[in-house]
């Protein structure tokens, strides 16, 4: 028999709050699955800064951030989100996608990060994480 | 729940830790609090009371009322889109359930690999 395939965590980042509300995108029918599964979906605090602009586009932003749970990047997380960066060979800014990881890192399992950036995030995660690529 | 059996008083230590320390239920969580005297079957409220041993039940329910609130928000707001949007097409769905299948695929090829 198949395992269930329940994933307790999600976590979005940047691109994904966004994507929630993109008529185009399929996101928003995987989140109304995870919801009705009772997945706990999650962002960082340092995400919003990457998206919130204070233009109409923060609109649905805001609408989606009063039904996830927003995790604060303490001292903690941003030094092993630090060290996370390095220990890859990542040339750049990744230092929110690291954050991400790291938070996610630290919530219930089975975890998933949706991205758009399936490279970077894929090389900063774990072995037992997940990641849902949007940018297919 | 009749009204009596709702009958609160303030509380101002109740210990509550809850999860999510940010966001729009920041405020919801932050107090003052209350305490609410309910009624549940006493199977289910000793089984609670093994999970939630390690901190306590006030801060369990919290966490789980909490949690089920973002879950009908969420469903609300993807109403909304729904609304705004048209349902979703059948390809629609059908490509959210690849990318899925893909995900787990991905994940359970690595870990068959490690």
């Amino acid at each position: 028999m198949a395992a269930l395939r329940i994933i307790h965590s999600l976590v979005l980042d940047a691109s994904a709050l966004g994507a929630a509300s993109d008529k185009n995108s399929p996101l928003r029918f995987q989140l109304r699955k995870a919801a009705a599964r009772g997945t706990r979906i999650y962002t960082t605090s340092a995400t919003l800064t990457e998206v919130l602009r204070g233009s109409s586009r923060d609109v649905n932003i805001n609408r989606l951030l009063t039904s996830i749970n927003v995790q604060v990047i303490d001292g903690s997380v941003g030094r092993a989100a630090g060290l996370r960066v390095g220990r890859t060979s990542i040339r750049g800014n990744v230092t929110i996608d690291a954050l991400v990881v790291e938070v996610a890192s630290r919530l219930p399992k089975p975890v998933a990060i949706v991205t758009s950036d399936f490279k970077d995030i894929s090389a900063l995660s774990d072995p037992d994480m997940m990641i849902l690529d949007l940018s297919i | 729940m009749t009204p009596s059996s709702e009958a609160k008083k303030s509380c101002e230590n109740p210990a509550v830790q809850p999860s999510v320390v940010e966001g729009a239920f920041a405020d919801l969580l932050a107090g003052p609090f209350d305490k609410v005297s309910i009624t549940i079957p006493t199977g289910l409220r000793a089984r609670v009371a093994e999970r939630a041993s390690q901190s306590n039940f006030s801060s369990y329910v919290t966490d789980i009322l909490a949690q089920e609130e973002k879950r009908i928000a969420l469903i609300e707001f993807l109403d909304q889109l729904d609304e705004e949007f048209g349902p979703p097409s059948a390809e629609q769905l059908a490509t959210a359930d690849l990318r899925w299948e893909e995900m787990w695929q991905r994940y359970e090829s690595s870990t068959a690999l490690s």
